[in-house]
């Protein structure tokens, strides 16, 4: 028995548990509080922080440096869209740049001042963008010019993804294409946001440069050779941005400095050293403008500049559209009478050019251009306004006549678009003429031109052109041939060279070459287009049909082999040439009196007129047409007598080419209606995949971060489920189990053990079991001696169970986010976890 | 040679038959009594502190009863002399010799009530006794039997009539706990029971001296990583390198709480130790060793807040050190 002395008053008053002498379970609780009170204090922090920053940047936004930072990144930008001005044409897209400008900078600071997340100032961003980008970049699909329809949203969503492409491969001047203002709105808003945010909101501020040197380089990128400003450009912005760069950071120092240290000593000797670096810079930076001038005439030479355009291939397949020449004899026979075109203004002897022919491949002289490349030109996207013709190297302009030829189409239907002389304008009305419009495509090699959504009968179109005045005789004779590199023809039959040497024989100098190998295909071929009363000749110009042409006793043929014999042979001895084919009438050619003068009326094109021709490049004077065709009234000669003159077997002929097509069948027919629609309707449905392929692509780069995020969690798990050592592979079980939880918001308490962090989370997932794989884990690390691989094996089934149950007892889509999150990611970059 | 998880789950199950026999005598205690069951375990000797009538004796009396062999009961008042604990020798005038008469301390369980009221002479008596595990007297030593456990009891420092324990000497003891008023239920139940005057009187012995030494000897065995021995001496720097103490954990201390903690964890059946057992006795095991500063003292800090700030700067280890 205790023989306790009765209690004092005192004791009796302190009955209460001294502090510090608190029971067991009271006091694990306070702890947990205490630590629980810790984690919170520490978010506490984190976020002040975060607001401080938030409110720093709202300050500033309202400030003096605020708007002094919004006009230098507005200047900047400005600064950096002067280089759109050649590219586009006039002035440059002033409306998109302008508009994305104030749009940006005004959102900017809206979103400083308003305090305004990533996210959020993303959102709002993308809703602007989708309400006010149609005023600004398409007004022409608005109604009023400022009601966005569904095409300007299309135009917006789906352009945002590929005007990107189309700004690259249309051809300046890009005035012509208003969608394409939709590329200069959005990098100049996105740049704009970026760089003013940056600017207003980050401590530093410097970090706005980043995005306005990319939208200078964007800019820069995607402009012409042709430079606008670019010592005002690159002088400015770099003078700029520097002396805003220094001002930021002086303002940042001296914030603190000024006012604890007021020694004068000091102040003194800081002064100093400001202004000798002051110098320093100075002279650093006059040497580097100094340096850079003189050596970077040295290094790049004048107009030398590599833009994009230059370098990306444009998207059309030429191999698409097959060659026109192949549908030649059906004009010529079949389509003799039918009114293919009505042409207005077209003065008498000039000839309508449909498709220019360079690339032989045995079995079809193919069109010039496409990707090869060279000499040939290719096919560019163009506008109304065409682009200069691009002439041989070393040729001057020349200017002509000009006139304005237009053009109605009748019973035509093909992707070849004629024109005539050097086209500077193209203008269809008409119903499809914006379908039209949008498909133009020009070589300016040719030059020719294309429409990909196809001539068809109705459609009418005016072209405006410079005519060349022909060289003289005298002015060829001088002149050398020009130095032009050309598809080398494939599959030449053995008889082009042998012809081509029997007739050019005794000649001296280029011309006369040329003239021989005219002459001597003229004065013994005969020309016939198979049609009623004319001697037989087959169609095509495959290499097995010239050498039937070249040699047989009579050379029968019509326009489609002499040119493109002609044009073999001259390339056989090294002489650039290509067959065009085009339209003339010959009858009026030959009346020469003629020559020149505009006819009042329209002239009906028919199929007869069709013709072909060779062209030879001459340096200095460019190419030069040549006919290589016999007079109409040539007899046929004696088959004796030529089989006797030159005799070529059979045999010597190149091996029959299997079953070459008699009538050319990619030519649809107008009476092919079915045909016709079949094809309209393939189109659209090629266009519709494209466009969903373009919307797929842009969701497959939007998705791809969060295919990568998964992939490298996937591979985590996979590492950590395979650890070599056991006791990694239970570790790695629970940090799974941590790096979900983090993902799904719940951060573990630092510093707590592993029971208790499980307890910790099997507060928000009490059915998943973590407090018992917790306890399981432990075993596995603390318990002597490596853990057995079978039971390593059971904790990770455990694992998977208690992740899926987790997964589970969430939402859906809170789901999605753990799965994305970057939390776990960050987490394992920072403290090496495993 | 390291504890089996057939050992461990035999220990776990002896350890609860024990809390359970203690739990008859002092009800809704459970904490508490596997606390003190475990000081009794480790070898070490348990601090009682708590306002009066709040069941101190009535443990103390319950954990000796269940323990089969000797134990006494030592009232400390403040002219308890020291040979009223260790022994006195006598002259036997039959046998003209000096006798021994051993005092209340050889026991193998014995309650020092209210150590706080003898005088410091008295109690370094006792707590020199405690450390060394046996009496010297007149020359000749007298060796404490085995096991051997002191439960002190005291009543809050600040009450009048009492002599604080030096630190050194608290230091003596392995754990400092306090009991704190039962909770409702078991205060109803207790009420209940008023008619038996000492429920602690009726308890059965369950257990052997010879087992309790035993299983002291088995949880020694208990398995320890040497992420968790760190972890032990991370806490015992930081305690001492806190600006509030004045002085902090002793490597005694941080021997102990490795001590108790393989206890620990034996008798929640596990032969391991993992870091939430040093979690769980840091405060009973070190709290009284801990010595604040005076201006923290001033302030209102407390030992109980250093230790729970101490807790969370020092992570607790997540991974397995690599043991050769």
């Amino acid at each position: 028995m205790t023989t306790t002395a009765p209690p004092s008053r005192r004791t009796l008053r302190s009955t209460k548990p001294a502090r510090g002498a608190r029971p067991l379970r009271a006091a694990g609780a306070a702890r947990r509080e205490q630590e629980t009170a810790l984690a919170e204090a520490r978010a506490r922090r984190r976020e002040r922080e975060r607001r401080e920053r938030g409110i720093e940047g709202a300050r500033r936004a309202r400030s003096v440096p605020g708007l002094v930072d919004l006009a230098v990144v507005a200047v900047l930008v400005l600064l950096g869209a002067v280089g759109l001005g050649p590219v586009w044409g006039g002035v440059g897209p002033v409306l998109a740049v302008g508009g994305g400008l104030l749009l940006g900078t005004g959102l900017a600071w809206l979103a400083a001042v308003r305090r305004w997340g990533i996210l959020t100032t993303t959102a709002v961003t993308t809703v602007l963008y989708v309400v006010l980008g149609g005023a600004i970049a398409l007004p022409h699909t608005t109604i009023a010019g400022v009601v966005p329809t569904l095409e300007t949203l299309r135009g917006l969503l789906l352009g945002a993804v590929t005007v990107w492409k189309d700004w690259i491969t249309a051809a300046a001047p890009l005035e012509a294409f208003p969608d394409l203002a939709l590329a200069p709105f959005l990098a100049t808003l996105v740049a704009t946001v970026t760089a003013a945010s940056l600017a207003l909101r980050s401590r530093r501020g410097t970090g706005a440069l980043v995005p306005l040197a990319v939208y200078f380089v964007l800019v820069i990128a995607g402009s012409s050779v042709q430079e606008a400003f670019p010592l005002v450009q690159g002088l400015g912005a770099v003078v700029l941005a520097l002396g805003w760069g220094a001002w930021r950071a002086r303002r940042e120092l001296a914030g603190p400095t000024a006012q604890t240290d007021r020694d004068p000593d000091a102040e003194a000797q800081r002064a100093a050293l400001r202004t000798r670096r002051t110098r320093g810079t100075a002279i650093l930076l006059g040497g580097t403008v100094l340096v850079t001038a003189v050596a970077a005439p040295l290094l790049a030479p004048p107009g030398y500049r590599v833009v994009l355009r230059d370098v990306v291939v444009p998207p059309l397949e030429l191999h698409d559209f097959s060659s026109p020449l192949v549908g030649f004899r059906s004009y010529a026979k079949d389509r003799a009478e039918d009114v293919l075109f009505t042409v207005e203004g077209l003065p008498v002897g000039e000839r309508l050019r449909l498709a220019t022919l360079d690339a032989y491949t045995g079995t079809v002289m193919d069109v010039a251009g496409g990707t090869r490349g060279g000499d040939s030109g290719s096919f560019r996207r163009v506008g109304a306004r065409l682009p200069a013709a691009a002439p041989l190297p070393g040729t001057p302009v020349r200017d002509g006549a000009e006139v304005n030829v237009t053009v109605t189409v009748g019973d035509y239907a093909d992707v070849w678009l004629p024109v005539v002389g050097e086209p500077t304008e193209v203008e269809f009305t008409g119903a499809r003429s914006g379908d039209l419009r949008r498909g133009l495509h020009l070589n300016p090699a040719g030059p020719t031109a294309l429409t990909t959504a196809g001539l068809a009968a109705g459609d009418r179109y005016t072209v405006t052109a410079t005519l060349d005045t022909a060289p003289t005789g005298a002015e060829l004779g001088a002149a050398h041939l020009a130095d032009v590199a050309l598809p080398a023809p494939q599959s030449v039959p053995d008889a082009v060279a042998a012809t081509a040497d029997r007739f050019a024989v005794e000649t001296s100098g280029a011309l006369e070459t040329i003239q021989a190998l005219r002459d001597g295909l003229a004065s013994s071929g005969v020309l016939s287009s198979g049609r009623d009363g004319e001697p037989p000749s087959r169609a095509g110009h495959g290499a097995d049909r010239i050498a039937l042409l070249l040699g047989s006793a009579d050379l029968v043929g019509d326009d489609e082999q002499f040119a493109v014999a002609m044009a073999l042979m001259a390339r056989q001895l090294d002489i650039p040439a290509r067959v065009v084919m085009g339209f003339y009438d010959a009858d009026a050619e030959a009346a020469a009196d003629a020559a020149g003068t505009v006819p009042s009326g329209p002239v009906e094109v028919r199929g007869a007129d069709v013709h072909a021709w060779v062209e030879i490049a001459f340096a200095g004077i460019g190419w030069v047409p040549f006919d290589p065709l016999p007079d109409d009234d040539t007899p046929p000669q004696s088959s004796e007598a030529r089989s006797e003159a030159q005799p070529q077997p059979q045999q010597l002929l190149e091996p029959q080419p299997p079953e070459e097509p008699e009538e050319p069948p990619a030519q649809p027919l107008p009476e092919d209606a079915e045909e016709d629609e079949l094809e309209t309707e393939t189109q659209t449905a090629g266009q519709w995949l494209l466009i969903a392929g373009a919307v797929l692509g842009g969701l497959i780069v939007l998705a791809l971060p969060l295919v990568v995020i998964a992939a490298i969690k996937a591979r985590r798990r996979a590492r950590r489920r395979k650890a070599a050592q056991q006791v990694e592979r239970v570790l790695g079980g629970w940090a799974e189990v941590i790096d979900l939880g983090r993902d799904l918001g719940h951060e573990p308490p630092s510093g707590a053990t592993r029971r208790e962090t499980g307890r910790g989370l099997a507060e928000h997932y009490p059915e998943a079991g973590v407090t018992t794989l917790a306890r399981h884990t432990d075993a596995g690390v603390f318990g002597p001696g490596e853990p057995v691989r079978s039971d390593v094996d059971a904790l990770w089934t455990q694992v998977d169970d208690v992740l899926a149950s987790m997964t589970r007892s969430v939402g859906p889509w809170a789901r999605v986010r753990a799965k994305f999150s970057l939390k776990s990611l960050r987490r394992t970059r920072e403290g090496k976890r495993r | 040679m390291a504890m089996t998880t057939e050992q461990s789950a035999w220990f776990a199950d002896t350890f609860d038959k024990l809390v359970g026999n203690v739990a008859h005598a002092v009800l809704g205690k459970d904490e508490v009594i596997r606390l003190a069951l475990t000081c009794m375990l480790t070898r070490g000797h348990l601090l009682l502190e708590d306002a009066p009538g709040t069941g101190k004796t009535s443990l103390a009396r319950a954990i000796a009863a269940t323990v089969q062999g000797s134990h006494q009961r030592i009232q400390f008042t403040p002219d308890l002399l020291p040979s009223d604990v260790t022994g006195v020798t006598i002259y036997d005038q039959a046998s003209h010799k000096f006798e021994f008469h051993p005092g209340p301390i050889f026991a193998s369980i014995v309650l020092a009530d209210e150590i706080n009221r003898a005088s410091p002479k008295t109690q370094s008596a006792l707590l020199e006794v405690m450390e060394e595990g046996q009496v010297t007297v007149d020359g000749v030593t007298h060796a404490a039997p085995q096991p051997f456990m002191v439960i002190a009891t005291q009543n809050p420092i600040e009450q009048a009539g009492t002599y604080r324990l030096p630190e050194a000497q608290l230091d003596r003891f392995l754990i400092k706990t306090s009991i704190g008023y039962p909770d409702h239920a078991s205060t109803v139940r207790i009420l209940a029971g008023a008619a038996e005057r000492d429920p602690s009187r009726s308890l059965a012995a369950i257990i052997t001296s010879q087992a309790v030494v035993d299983m002291a000897d088995l949880a020694a065995t208990v398995h320890t990583d040497d992420a968790v021995l760190e972890y032990v001496s991370a806490l015992a720097e930081r305690t001492r390198t806190a600006p509030e103490a004045r002085v902090g954990v002793s490597v005694r201390g941080a021997l102990a709480l490795v001590r108790t903690a393989k206890v620990w964890a034996a008798a929640q059946g596990r032969h391991y130790v993992v870091p939430d057992d040093v979690k769980d006795l840091v405060e009973p095991v070190w709290n009284h060793r801990i010595v604040l500063d005076a201006e923290a003292e001033f302030e209102g800090t407390t030992s109980l807040d250093l230790l729970g700030r101490v807790l969370t700067e020092v992570p607790a280890p997540q991974e397995r050190r690599n043991v050769a």
